[in-house]
């Protein structure tokens, strides 16, 4: 069992992240295609980072006895496929709550000068003897 | 090649590739996803390492450490905070019409109006500007 004590980690972490995706909507529970394709697109550029790192001997696999052993390519084990998943998920998770949440700031901060604009706009006219007069 | 010599040119590569886009993001929502994924990065590649999970060769890394973990690897934390937003960004221009195909077709026939009363006024002052206020009163 203590085998999938990593695997096992990943995919407990991965389904956290899914269940606060769910919760705010972000990307999954948003746009599942554009979501799918983010990560995959992630993952693989990712991976192919790690097998120019193990080519060039700078990494290698650990003998930690809490992998399956099994591997997508020499020294490269099945689980940092999952590793990599729940970075790019990490990752899209926080920047797409960051952004709304400065998008709708902004768009607060437009909408606040609009009224403050037509309040002035409003007094103005009073001020003339437009509607009161 | 030493590690910290690949994950500058990784980082060059991808941030030069990404440039266009990543140009046109807001910037305070990327710097905050870089900080979370540093952090995460301190504590987990710690964590991975002390475990025994990976080991590296200690004449390709240039032995800084922050706390556990080797300040290379914080390129990948980088790498990420800059590639998926772009990624996800990129991919919304092909991918937006089948995940959110509703909200598609309710700004699909509001923008065209729009351009099409642009498109009339543009064209005909070309074809004589002395019948327009001749057409206005009537």
């Amino acid at each position: 069992m203590i085998r999938f004590a990593y695997l096992g980690a990943l995919l407990v972490s991965l389904g956290g992240l899914a269940l606060i995706d769910r919760r705010w909507r972000l990307a999954f529970w948003a746009q599942p295609r554009r979501a799918a394709l983010t990560i995959g697109v992630g993952v693989l550029a990712f991976l192919a980072w790690d097998l120019a790192g193990l080519a060039l001997g700078i990494f290698a696999r650990g003998d930690s006895p809490h992998m399956t052993g099994v591997l997508l390519a020499p020294e490269l084990p099945l689980e940092e496929a999952f590793f990599l998943a729940l970075l790019c998920y990490s990752a899209l998770l926080a920047w797409r709550a960051f952004d709304r949440r400065a998008a709708r700031s902004e768009a607060m901060r437009t909408e606040a000068a609009r009224t403050e604009a037509a309040r002035a706009g409003r007094d103005g006219s009073r001020a003339e003897g437009g509607p009161g007069a | 090649m030493t590690n910290a010599l690949l994950d500058l040119l990784v980082l060059a590569v991808l941030t030069g590739v990404c440039w266009p886009v990543l140009r046109r993001l807001r910037a305070r929502p990327l710097a905050a996803t870089a900080l979370v994924l540093i952090v995460l990065t301190l504590v987990f590649d710690t964590l991975m390492i002390r475990a025994g999970l990976y080991v590296y060769d200690p004449d390709k890394i240039l032995g800084i450490y922050v706390w556990g973990a080797p300040v290379e690897d914080f390129a990948y934390a980088i790498a990420a905070a800059v590639g998926v937003p772009v990624a996800w960004t990129v991919l919304g221009r092909r991918t937006r019409s089948r995940d959110e195909a509703g909200r598609q077709d309710e700004a699909g026939p509001a923008a065209a109006p729009a351009t099409d009363p642009a498109a009339g006024p543009a064209t005909d002052p070309a074809a004589g500007p002395a019948t327009d206020p001749a057409a206005d009163p009537a």
